[in-house]
C-alpha cells in the first residue's frame, strides 16, 4: 500500500541545513501494524507527519496505492486524507469550542456526508467506545483517557484505512494506555493498518514489525511480539 | 455546516469577551456611518421620481455670456413655452411656474403670510404628479383667480370644512376661488408650494411680462413625447433664440442661450446661479467620510484577527488533520466574520435610529428610518452588513488557512515577518487618517473662530427684520417710517430691497469708461436714505442719499470701495453707470457717495462690486434698529403701530443677526458632526491598539516574569512593550503633516479667507494623538509589568 523511496526532509535556516531525516526506505503493507521507535529528535513525528501527508518531504518519492503523492495537488491530498487516513495524537488535540458530539462530527461535515447519515454514525461511535453520556460535554470537561478514546473515535470515524498514532498512550495512566492499545490492536484485526510512534517498550510490543530511527537514519528492523 | 460554523462563532465570541466587545465595537461604528449615508443618498436619489413623467420632464434655462464670464441660471421668458410647443413637435407640453413674494392671505378670521405660492398653467396637472382630493385637475386652473391648494393648507384656513368654492382673499386686493385640494407637495421634491395659482390671472391683470421675451422671471418645465431625444431640441434652440429674441441682447455685450435640464438632474447636479446648489457635492463628501470609518473599523477586526490568529493556529492545524481543505478553512472564517458583522448589524441599527434626527438637521434633509415606505432600506443594510464582514474576514481568513498542520503540531509557530508587517501597516493607516481628521478640524476650528471675528463691515445686532411685500404697504412706507422713528427704543428706521445675509441680485452695468460690450455684473440693492446711517456703514467718499436732494432716487448711485478700485476711478464722484430698467432700456446713474467695503453676502464670499441705488418704493424689508434694554416693551410699540396703521396685515419679524448667522450655523453644524467623526476615527484607532497592546502584553508574558525575574524595572518593561507601537504613532503623525504640504490637498487653497495652516496647529494636533496613543495603551502595559513573575513563569 505505501512506499517510501529515499525519503529525506531537512529545515533550512539561514544557510544552516537541519537534516531530521535521511534516506528512509519503507514499505508498508495494507493490514500491518508497525512500530516507529527511536530517542528525542530521531525524527519519529516527522515521518509519521510524512506518512499522513500533512508535510512534504524534502527528497525522494512517496507512493500510496500506487500514486506518486508529492506531485498531487493540496486538494487530491486532502480528499486521500478524508477518506484513507485517521490521526491519533498524544495531546489529544480536539477542539476545545465543541462538544463531544460535535468534535466526531467534525470529519464528516468536511466529507459533505448528509445530516441524518452523520447523526447515525456519530451515535454508531459513542456507543462503541461507551461515552454516549458524555456526548454534550466539552473536552475540558472529561479526563485524559475520555478524551483519547472521543480522539480515537474522530480518527475511526471516517473508516480510514490507516491510523497513525504519534505516542497516542504518553499523557495517559497505564491502565488507559492499555486499553487504548487493545482497541488498536483489535482495529488490527479487523484490517486497518495501524502506525505508531512511541517511546515504550511495551506498548511498541503490540505491533508485528518495528522500525528504529536515530538521528534521522533507519537504524534497524525486528519483529513483534 | 453552517450550524457548525455558527455554534463555534458564537463561543468564540464568547470566550474572549474584550476582544468581542472592540471588534463588535468597530463594526458598529462603521456600520452605523454606513447606515446614516445610505439613508441620505437615497433620500438624495428619490427627489421628483415621484412623478409619473420624470424621465420626460426638463426645465428650461438660460446661459448668458459675456467676455468676462458665463452665468447659468434656471430662468426662462413667459412667452418661451407657447412657442416651444409651436414650434417643436417633440414638445408634448410645457408649463411655467412663477414664484411670488409674500402674500397676506385671508379667510374669515384667519389671516397668514404664505411664503410658498406660485402662479401656474394650467397643464401642471398633466405634466406634474401631484395628485388632487377635491376638484378636478382638468379645469382647476383654466380660469383667472383660482388657486389649488395643499392639504395643510385647507386645515389651516377651512379646517374640516371642504374649501372649494370658497374664497381666499390674496394681499387685501384680489378674491382668489379655491378649485381644488391637492395632497401635500412630498418633501423630496425639489420645488414646493402651498399654493397654486392659475396663469390666467396674470392674462386677466394684463401683465406685461407675459408678452415680454426680454424679462426672465419665469420657470418653464416641458413634457418631451416618448422617445423624443432631448438633443434635438437642443440643437435647434440657437435659432429659436435668435428668431424670437433677435439681436437684443448683443447690444448689451450679452449672448443668450437657452438649454434642457432634466428635472431627475436638478436636485443632484443643478449648478445654477443664485441658487442652491446641486447636493452631488454634499452626497460625495458624506459617502467618503462613511468609506473611510468602515474602512477603519474593517482594518481593526482584520488586525485584531491576524494578532490573535496563533491562538487558533492550533485548531487550524487540527481541522486539517481531520480533513478539512484550505477553502473550507476560509469559508468557516468568513462566515464567523459575517455573522459578527450582522450582530454588529442590529446594535447598529438602534443606533441609527436615535441618532437619525440629529443627523436630519445638519443635512437639512427630513430622514426617517421607515420600513414599510422604503423597504429596499433593509436590504441595503443587509448588504452592507455582509459586505463589511467579507471584507473584515477576508485576509484573517486567508491568512489563518495557509497554516500547515505539520508546524502547528510540532509547536512551531512561524515568527513571521510578513505578519508583523502587515499588522504595523494597519496601525499605522489608522493613525495617519485620524491625524488627518484632526489637523483638518482644528484648522477648521481655527477658521470659524476667525470668521467670528472677521467685521462684517455694517452692525447686524438689534436690527428687526419686517417683510413688506404689499404694494399699499409700500405706498404708505414713507410715513410709516416716520412715524416708528417717533417711538421710544427705536434708534433708525430703514428700508432696503436686498436683506444682507442672504440671496444678493447680480446685475449687468455699464460703469463710464466701459462700452457696451464690457459690461461689468454687479451686486444690485436698492434702499432709502436710512439704511447706509441705520448699518453704521462707513461712508469714505462722498455722500449718503439724502431726504433732501429730490434728485437722489432717480439718478442717485452709491458704489463700494471695491467697485471703484476694479473700474479705476480715483474721483468715483460723478462719474456715471448705466444700467438696465428691464425691458431692454438703460438709464443712467450718478455715483455721489462711495461706502467702505461691507460683507453684503455672507462671509465666505468675496466681497464684488457694489450698485446700490434710492430707487422709491422698491423695498421689501423694514429695518428697524433698537435699542438693546426693554426689547419687550420696543417690540409691543412697534407691532402696535402695525397693526394701527395695516390691521389687515400680520405683523411677521425676524432679527437681522440670526438670517445672516444662518449660513455660519451650518457650517458650525457640519463642523460638529465632522467632530464626531473625527472622535470616531481616533476612537476605533485607540480600540485598535488597546487591543493590540493587550495581545502584546498576553503573548509576552513568560518574557515579562523572566524580566522580573531578573530585575528590570516596571518603567522600563512599559516602555519595551509598547516601543513598536509608539513608533507607528510618530511615522503616522508625520506622514500626516506632510500630506497637507501638498498644495491641492491644502484647503486653503480653494477656499478664500482661509488661514493658512500655521505649525502651532500641527503640533497641537500631534501631541493629542500621541497622548491619546498612549493613555489606551498605558493601561495594558501597566498591568502586565505589575504582574507577579512567579504567575507567568508557571507554565499551566
Amino acid at each position: 500500500m505505501i512506499k517510501l523511496t529515499d525519503i529525506e526532509k531537512y529545515y533550512e535556516n539561514k544557510f544552516i541545513k537541519t537534516w531530521v531525516l535521511r534516506q528512509i526506505n519503507l514499505e508498508i503493507e495494507e493490514g500491518e501494524f508497525l512500530t516507529i521507535m527511536g530517542p528525542s529528535g530521531a525524527g519519529k513525528s516527522t515521518l509519521l507527519h510524512i506518512l499522513g501527508m500533512l508535510d512534504e518531504p524534502s527528497g525522494g518519492e512517496y507512493q500510496f496505492d500506487g500514486q506518486e503523492v508529492t506531485r498531487l495537488k493540496e486538494k487530491d491530498r486532502t480528499r486521500l486524507h478524508q477518506h484513507h487516513i485517521g490521526f491519533i495524537f498524544q495531546a489529544y488535540h480536539l477542539i476545545d469550542e465543541l462538544t463531544v458530539f460535535e468534535n466526531l462530527e467534525t470529519p464528516l461535515l468536511y466529507k459533505k456526508v448528509r445530516a441524518p447519515e452523520r447523526k447515525s454514525l456519530v451515535a454508531d461511535m459513542l456507543d462503541r467506545f461507551n461515552i454516549v453520556a458524555k456526548k454534550d460535554l466539552f473536552p475540558h470537561q472529561l479526563s485524559g483517557g475520555q478524551q483519547q478514546l472521543v480522539a480515537v473515535a474522530r480518527a475511526l470515524i471516517i473508516r480510514p484505512r490507516m491510523i497513525l498514532a504519534d505516542e497516542p498512550t504518553g499523557n495517559l495512566n497505564s491502565k488507559q494506555g492499555f486499553e487504548i492499545m487493545d482497541l488498536l490492536k483489535q482495529l488490527n484485526q479487523e484490517g486497518t493498518t495501524i502506525v505508531q510512534v512511541t517511546h515504550d517498550e511495551k506498548k511498541a510490543g503490540y505491533g508485528k514489525r518495528i522500525i528504529h530511527l536515530l538521528d534521522g537514519w533507519m537504524e534497524k528492523e525486528e519483529a513483534g511480539k | 455546516m453552517f450550524q457548525n460554523y455558527f455554534k463555534i462563532a458564537l463561543r468564540n465570541l464568547m470566550k474572549n469577551r474584550v476582544y468581542s466587545v472592540v471588534n463588535i465595537l468597530s463594526l458598529v461604528i462603521g456600520l452605523v456611518c454606513g447606515m446614516l449615508i445610505i439613508v441620505y443618498v437615497l433620500d438624495e436619489i428619490s427627489y421628483d421620481r415621484f412623478h409619473d413623467r420624470a424621465g420626460r420632464i426638463y426645465r428650461l434655462g438660460r446661459k448668458t455670456e459675456t467676455a468676462e464670464q458665463v452665468v447659468l441660471e434656471p430662468l426662462s421668458c413667459a412667452p418661451a413655452a407657447r412657442a416651444l410647443m409651436t414650434d417643436f413637435p417633440d414638445i408634448e407640453n410645457a408649463v411655467r411656474i412663477r414664484n411670488t413674494g409674500n402674500i397676506a392671505v385671508r379667510y374669515g378670521d384667519k389671516m397668514f403670510y404664505e411664503k410658498h405660492v406660485a402662479y401656474a398653467d394650467a397643464p401642471v396637472f398633466d405634466v406634474f404628479t401631484f395628485p388632487m382630493i377635491e376638484g378636478d385637475p382638468g379645469t382647476a386652473l383654466t380660469r383667472p383667480y383660482s388657486a389649488v391648494i395643499t392639504e395643510d393648507m385647507a386645515s389651516k384656513y377651512f379646517g374640516i370644512e371642504n374649501p372649494v368654492g370658497k374664497i381666499l382673499r390674496f394681499n387685501n386686493q384680489h378674491d382668489y376661488m379655491v378649485t381644488g385640494v391637492m395632497q401635500n407637495v412630498p418633501d423630496n421634491s425639489h420645488f414646493e408650494f402651498d399654493m397654486l395659482c392659475s396663469m390666467e390671472t396674470l392674462a386677466a391683470q394684463k401683465d406685461p411680462d407675459l408678452d415680454n421675451w426680454l424679462s426672465f422671471g419665469y420657470f418653464t418645465y416641458v413634457l418631451l413625447k416618448e422617445n423624443a431625444a432631448p438633443e434635438d431640441i437642443q440643437k435647434k434652440l440657437p435659432a429659436f433664440v435668435r428668431h424670437y429674441i433677435g439681436d437684443d441682447f448683443k447690444v448689451q455685450g450679452k449672448s443668450i442661450h437657452f438649454f434642457l435640464h432634466p428635472l431627475l438632474k436638478i436636485q443632484l447636479y443643478s449648478h445654477l446661479e443664485g441658487y442652491p446648489p446641486g447636493r452631488i457635492v454634499q452626497v460625495c463628501f458624506l459617502s467618503m467620510f462613511a468609506l473611510c470609518i468602515i474602512l477603519a473599523g474593517c482594518m481593526n477586526f482584520m488586525n485584531l484577527a491576524v494578532a490573535r490568529s496563533v491562538n487558533r493556529n492550533r485548531e487550524v492545524g487540527i481541522r486539517k488533520v481531520i480533513g478539512a481543505n484550505r477553502k473550507q478553512l476560509m469559508v468557516q472564517f468568513t462566515a464567523e466574520a459575517v455573522i459578527l458583522s450582522l450582530i454588529s448589524m442590529v446594535v447598529a441599527m438602534i443606533l441609527v435610529k436615535w441618532f437619525l434626527p440629529a443627523f436630519s438637521t445638519v443635512v437639512r434633509q427630513q430622514l426617517t428610518l421607515d420600513f414599510t415606505a422604503r423597504p429596499e432600506l433593509l436590504l441595503y443594510f443587509i448588504g452592507l452588513s455582509l459586505i463589511v464582514g467579507i471584507v473584515s474576514g477576508s485576509y484573517p481568513a486567508f491568512y489563518l488557512s495557509r497554516v500547515h498542520p505539520a508546524d502547528i503540531l510540532k509547536g512551531r509557530f512561524t515568527a513571521g515577518a510578513r505578519k508583523v508587517r502587515l499588522r504595523n501597516a494597519l496601525v499605522l493607516f489608522q493613525f495617519f487618517t485620524s491625524a488627518v481628521f484632526i489637523i483638518q478640524a482644528s484648522v477648521f476650528g481655527i477658521q470659524l473662530e476667525h470668521l467670528r471675528d472677521i467685521d462684517p463691515g455694517f452692525d447686524k445686532n438689534n436690527v428687526l427684520v419686517v417683510p413688506v411685500s404689499e404694494e399699499n404697504i409700500r405706498q404708505s412706507m414713507d410715513v410709516f417710517k416716520k412715524e416708528l422713528r417717533k417711538e421710544a427704543g427705536v434708534t433708525c428706521v430703514a428700508a432696503t430691497s436686498t436683506l444682507p445675509g442672504w440671496y444678493i441680485p447680480r446685475e449687468m452695468k455699464i460703469p463710464q469708461g466701459y462700452t457696451a460690450e464690457q459690461m461689468q455684473i454687479m451686486d444690485d440693492i436698492n434702499v432709502d436714505h436710512g439704511f447706509i446711517p441705520a448699518m453704521g456703514i462707513e461712508i469714505i467718499a462722498g455722500r449718503n442719499f439724502s431726504e433732501d436732494i429730490t434728485t437722489d432716487p432717480e439718478q442717485s448711485v452709491i458704489i463700494n470701495e471695491t467697485a471703484a478700485q476694479k473700474f479705476g476711478w480715483e474721483q468715483p464722484v460723478g462719474k456715471t453707470i448705466q444700467y438696465s430698467t428691464g425691458s431692454g432700456q438703460f438709464a443712467t446713474g450718478t455715483v455721489c457717495g462711495v461706502v467702505r467695503d461691507f460683507h453684503l453676502a455672507s462671509l465666505y464670499r468675496v466681497i464684488e462690486p457694489l450698485f446700490i441705488s434710492n430707487h422709491a418704493g422698491r423695498f421689501n424689508y423694514l429695518l428697524v434698529r433698537f435699542q438693546p434694554e426693554n426689547v419687550e416693551e420696543t417690540m409691543d410699540r412697534i407691532r402696535h403701530r402695525w397693526l394701527a396703521r395695516y390691521p389687515d396685515h400680520p405683523f411677521e419679524y425676524s432679527f437681522l443677526d440670526d438670517s445672516y448667522d444662518y449660513y455660519f450655523q451650518v457650517v458650525e453644524k457640519v463642523m460638529h458632526i465632522f467632530s464626531y467623526f473625527i472622535f470616531l476615527t481616533i476612537f476605533i484607532a485607540c480600540l485598535g491598539i488597546f487591543a493590540l497592546a493587550a495581545y502584546n502584553a498576553e503573548r509576552r508574558v513568560k518574557e515579562i516574569g523572566i524580566r522580573k525575574v531578573l530585575g528590570a524595572p516596571s518603567l522600563h518593561l512599559v516602555l519595551m512593550l509598547n516601543r513598536e507601537i509608539m513608533l507607528l504613532v510618530c511615522i503616522a503623525m508625520a506622514a500626516a503633516v506632510a500630506f497637507f504640504q501638498i498644495p491641492f490637498l491644502n484647503p486653503s487653497t480653494v477656499m478664500p479667507y482661509f488661514t493658512d495652516f500655521k505649525p502651532v496647529v500641527y503640533l497641537k494636533s500631534t501631541l493629542i494623538v500621541i497622548l491619546m496613543a498612549l493613555v489606551t495603551i498605558s493601561y495594558q502595559s501597566i498591568r502586565a509589568a505589575a504582574m507577579n513573575p512567579v504567575d507567568s513563569i508557571r507554565i499551566e
